[in-house]
């Protein structure tokens, strides 16, 4: 409460971690993207341009399944369409001019719009979301260039464990929600349906149905959730202090 | 991907980025119900692609190394690692088990 307009950042270590950790995310995507015979320069304009590294992910998906270039652009723009979501859900934390609104909405990312989602004043979010949106910026497109290179030399991009660097990160993304009812009830269930519905629907539908489990998590109160607030109801409010420091 | 297909990607992933700034954004406005379940939204999602990737390929349910790498990873995220540390400890880990055909 004190610190209301205190403007919070992050510091270079953080930032310099998260672009590593994009890094490694644009490796992995042009290097499988490479592997469906994608030129270098596609591959190149497609980080900057698309932005979007799970729709690429998608897109190959598709084309190594034996899928047409319809159907995996379908996934693609599907799987990316949580990115007008994103867009949506930032549009109102603080006030943006033209330019901004649409860097914004070109660059955005989970990390970058949880933070700023959960910063305690406007001028906050929106430092938070700009330095955390161009590091991994950076790093994205930094890795893409090296993912290019190393697509054409390391032919199985899974022997070297890239398939499980993205769910990594994004678990990192949404850890946070499980320590809330409301915002755990839409983590699980947008978890649980997207796995089932994978064998019966096209790719990418069950992304959007997940989307519409967050109305019914809607209705379900914020407040401390799990076996640790039971158990320490007393110090909670210590326990939250710590987390939200770090 | 050929240019035309990443055309097509660029153009409808801006036309939905927009479509979220310029149209529904604008009409949240500031009812709080309609804020809570902005934010809600893509942490759904976010957990819906995170399970995704973690649980299937293509069109099926697959069990397989990518789960022990998320696992150790989730310990490291438990324990507040870096994120670098966190990305690393995922692809060794996966790495390691497919290297000892423990799992593909």
């Amino acid at each position: 409460m004190e610190d209301t307009e205190q403007v919070q950042g992050l510091g270079p270590a953080d930032l310099i971690a998260l672009a590593a950790a994009t890094m490694a995310i644009g490796v992995a995507v042009s290097a499988i993207m490479i592997d469906i015979g994608t030129s270098s320069t596609v591959v190149m304009l497609a980080t900057v341009t698309a932005f979007s590294g799970s729709g690429e992910l998608a897109f190959a998906a598709v084309i190594l399944s034996g899928g047409s270039v319809a159907a995996g652009l379908i996934s693609a723009l599907l799987v990316s369409s949580r990115f007008g979501l994103m867009a949506m859900s930032i549009a109102n934390l603080w006030p943006m001019p033209l330019w901004e609104r649409l860097a914004a909405m070109q660059l955005s990312g989970e990390p970058a719009v949880a933070a700023a989602l959960t910063a305690r004043n406007p001028r906050t979010a929106r430092r938070l979301y700009w330095q955390i949106a161009l590091a991994m910026g950076i790093g994205w497109v930094a890795g893409s260039a090296l993912g290019t290179l190393v697509g054409n030399v390391i032919g199985d991009t899974k022997a070297i464990g890239l398939d499980a660097v993205f769910p990594a990160v994004l678990l990192g993304t949404v850890a946070a929600a499980l320590r809330s009812r409301d915002t755990a009830t839409a983590a699980v269930s947008g978890a649980m349906i997207a796995v089932a519905l994978v064998p019966f629907v096209p790719a990418g539908v069950p992304f959007l149905v997940a989307a519409l489990t967050a109305v019914l998590a809607s209705r379900v109160p914020a407040g401390p959730l799990g076996w640790r607030t039971l158990l320490t109801r007393g110090h909670r409010g210590a326990d939250q202090a710590h987390h939200d420091q770090s | 991907m050929s240019l035309l297909a990443l055309a097509i990607l660029s153009i409808g992933n801006a036309i939905t980025r927009a479509t979220g700034m310029f149209v529904l954004g604008r009409r949240a406005g500031v009812n709080p119900r309609w804020t809570k379940l902005m934010a809600l939204v893509p942490i759904s999602v976010v957990a819906a692609v995170f399970a995704v990737q973690t649980f299937t390929s293509r069109d099926q349910i697959v069990l397989d190394a990518r789960i022990a790498g998320v696992a150790a990873a989730s310990v490291a995220v438990w324990r507040k690692a870096p994120m670098v540390i966190v990305v690393l400890i995922a692809a060794g880990v996966a790495a390691g088990v497919r290297a000892l055909h423990l799992g593909g």
